[in-house]
């Protein structure tokens, strides 16, 4: 799985600047927008439509911070200040507490505070060399980059463009009185909604466009025959079910670019690995994401238990079994590709992210070093 | 372990003539014979009486009668006659297995007959194409699970070693190589820059100098390969590149059919976009690739034995990614075939 692994060199500064609350606007049950400028009235640094912030975020009991990854929803047009929008998060899995970051920044984060963030970054953009129709997809708070790419489609662009949204229903549906506007704004642009469970008030305004969730009928009616860029983000399990009709209805894997919320995964079960042209590998956008993400800023720290040192990390180290040897450390090895096994180490605490799949799943508490990179401080019995 | 839901070479059709065929696939005995319409059926090999081979009996118009007994099969594996008996049993029946004519080839199907869907057999580019030249394909057993020769058609790096006085040269020794997982399969390649051309390409190529050599090895689960090879003038090639009209295309087909875990049955032949109609060309291309090809026979049945007996670890370099990517993968295929099968019990 490259996902994970590419993500590191796709802009960012690896330094974290200062962002103030400008507003705060509840979208809907769930999400909450915020606007943020810099704090020292600087200006922002572009961004292209689909990227993130990494939000570093102090823990309530003061013993530390995490980070998460925020699309940004705005337009990349507009460079005074960028807008995220955050989901409420229940609690991912049973390890950590339900929402820790956005129930933060949903409760505790007000108008005028500043909050630490870097970026933008990330690869899963709206590739604009492209002169193809698009259909953007999305599940949920998944709609964030695709309003974004909207926003650019919609201003700087003739390109045909359909928005299909899945969602709940009226009540946890964000963003969408924005989303309407903008395709109204020029011919070749359709929104469709797509609410699982309507409510009553849903019913009576015909606030949505079909019933149900979106399958291959729905697809088949809506796509007309033509070779579209297709950008799909999600939850998992939405961009499983997806990402399989898409395939199904014939559309290339190459065609295809997609950005998980929550944790990454493997789309294409058939392919373990996305070839080398699928043109978004960024790893999981956070929200619902229960690890912090990798971070640049030399701040992850890697210590080695048996002989003794630590010492941090390079960002620009290929592997962490690179890294030891550049300490003066000698672990065994063969392939040096995830595939042998040789270098497997006990892992004492921390994290890791591979950007080469293992070729056999790892027991807890073992890595490979040889195709694997550090998202947070590391203890290995080394 | 066999991926069973797959077509898999029996025989080249001239095989089998007027008279009963026993072959072995994924372990199981298999007749193959010819109905009087030219149409080949495929029946298990063993009359369900007293187990006798029904390659030993007789052929008998459309249907095949047990050299011990008399009884009768027709090519669906129906019992048509059990002599003295008036009610036949209907436990009375062997297998039938899909069969299909294609390239030249007998493609069997291993797997629930009414999965068996021909458009699934391996796809050869430039079949029937007027401006490609074929030499038709050879055959040989070699003493070695299948999967040690998806190994080796996975690797170019080997023939710097194994092939030495044809497919390769000190070229193929060092250049990088990269693995794609695709859809279907594994596919291990690289490009060589401005380098000699190896002995066995040399004589055909219609340009001077050196040349951009591509090596492009491809295995389709569960065992079939395409490989590639591509000679073009020195700082013409390069991936995605519009290729000169004298550059040499080769594509060699290589189906393997496992007879059981410790015999594999090879198939081939190869396609090369010169010469269409020169059979010099076609014999000396035939004499090369068989030559070649009991080059790995001797290493494959060694590294088969080897294995089978090793007293200390073997080791696993990058060169294996690929190989061993397709090996993880083949075995989720069977793995998930055997889950499909207990679904349906």
């Amino acid at each position: 799985m490259t996902m994970a692994g590419t993500q590191a060199h796709e802009g960012g500064t690896g330094r974290f600047g200062q962002l103030r609350v400008v507003a705060k606007t509840v979208e809907s049950s769930l999400i909450t927008s915020f606007l943020l400028e810099a704090a020292d009235g600087s200006a922002l640094p572009a961004f292209r439509p689909g990227q993130f912030l990494v939000l570093k975020v102090p823990v309530p009991n003061g013993t530390g911070h995490v980070l998460r990854n925020y699309s940004l929803s705005g337009s990349p047009d507009v460079l005074a200040r960028y807008r995220i929008s955050v989901k409420r998060e229940g609690a991912p899995d049973p390890d950590v507490p339900a929402g820790l970051v956005s129930a933060h920044l949903h409760d505790s984060v007000a108008v005028g505070d500043v909050i630490a963030a870097e970026g933008p970054r990330g690869a899963f953009v709206l590739d604009e060399t492209s002169g193809r129709p698009v259909v953007l997809l999305s599940g949920g708070v998944g709609l964030t980059p695709m309003v974004a790419m909207l926003h650019r489609l919609t201003a700087g662009s003739r390109r045909r463009c359909l928005f299909v949204h899945a969602c709940e229903n009226g009540v946890v549906h964000a963003l969408r009185e924005e989303v309407e506007a903008l395709v109204a704004q020029r011919p070749g642009l359709t929104a469709h909604f797509c609410y699982r469970s309507p409510t009553e008030a849903d019913r009576a305004s015909r606030r949505y466009d079909t019933e149900g969730v979106i399958d291959k009928a729905l697809l088949q009616q809506l796509l007309c025959l033509d070779d579209y860029d297709v950008y799909l983000c999600g939850p998992p399990p939405f961009m499983k079910a997806v990402y399989g009709t898409l395939r199904d209805l014939g559309v290339a894997r190459d065609r295809i670019a997609y950005e998980f919320f929550g944790p990454a995964t493997v789309l294409d079960a058939e392919a373990a690995k996305p070839e080398a042209q699928v043109p978004a590998q960024a790893p999981a956008q956070a929200p619902a994401q229960a690890r912090p993400v990798v971070a640049l800023t030399g701040a992850v720290s890697v210590e080695f238990t048996k002989s003794g040192g630590r010492a941090d990390w390079k960002p620009d180290s290929h592997s962490l079994l690179d890294f030891a040897e550049a300490q003066g450390l000698k672990p065994e090895f063969s392939c040096r590709a995830g595939i042998c096994g040789t270098c497997v180490t006990r892992i004492t605490s921390g994290e890791v992210e591979y950007f080469e799949e293992p070729l056999e799943e790892l027991a807890p508490g073992e890595v490979l070093l040889c195709c694997s990179r550090p998202t947070t401080d590391v203890v290995l019995e080394l | 372990m066999y991926l069973r839901n797959s077509w898999y070479v029996a025989a080249w059709d001239n095989e089998v003539g007027a008279g009963l065929v026993p072959v072995k696939i994924l372990g199981e005995e298999i007749v193959l014979y010819r109905r009087t319409d030219g149409q080949v059926a495929a029946l298990e090999n063993a009359c369900p009486h007293r187990k006798l081979p029904l390659s030993m009996g007789r052929i008998k118009g459309d249907t095949v009668e047990c050299g011990y007994h008399g009884l009768t099969f027709d090519s669906t594996g129906t019992c048509t006659r059990v002599p003295g008996v008036e009610k036949i049993p209907h436990v009375a029946c062997v297998r039938s297995y899909p069969i299909h004519e294609r390239y030249g080839l007998l493609w069997i199907w291993m797997g629930q007959a009414e999965k068996a869907d021909p458009d699934k057999i391996f796809k050869v580019e430039h079949w029937g194409d007027p401006a490609w030249g074929i030499n038709r394909g050879d055959s040989m057993a070699i003493a070695c699970n299948y999967l040690y020769m998806t190994d080796n058609l996975l690797d170019p790096s080997h023939v710097a070693w194994v092939h030495q006085t044809s497919f390769g040269n000190a070229a193929a020794e060092e250049a990088p190589l990269e693995t794609t997982i695709g859809e279907h399969g594994v596919t291990v390649w690289r490009w060589m820059i401005d380098v000699v051309p190896a002995p066995f390409y040399a004589p055909y190529l219609q340009f001077k100098g050196n040349c951009d050599r591509k090596q492009h090895y491809e295995v389709h689960y569960p065992s079939h390969a395409i490989i590639r090879a591509i000679f073009a003038p020195a700082h013409s090639g390069g991936e995605g590149k519009v290729l000169p009209a004298e550059t040499f295309l080769m594509d060699s087909y290589n189906f393997m059919t496992p007879v059981d875990e410790n015999t594999t049955k090879y198939y081939w032949f190869q396609m090369r976009n010169f010469a269409p109609d020169d059979p010099k060309v076609s014999a000396e291309f035939a004499a090369s690739v068989r030559g070649a090809f009991d080059e790995d026979r001797a290493v494959l049945t060694a590294v088969h034995q080897g294995m089978a007996n090793k007293k200390t670890p073997n080791l696993d370099l990058k060169i294996d990614v690929g190989p061993l990517r397709f090996r993880r993968n083949l075995a989720r295929l069977i793995e998930a075939e055997g889950v499909g099968e207990l679904a349906a019990q």
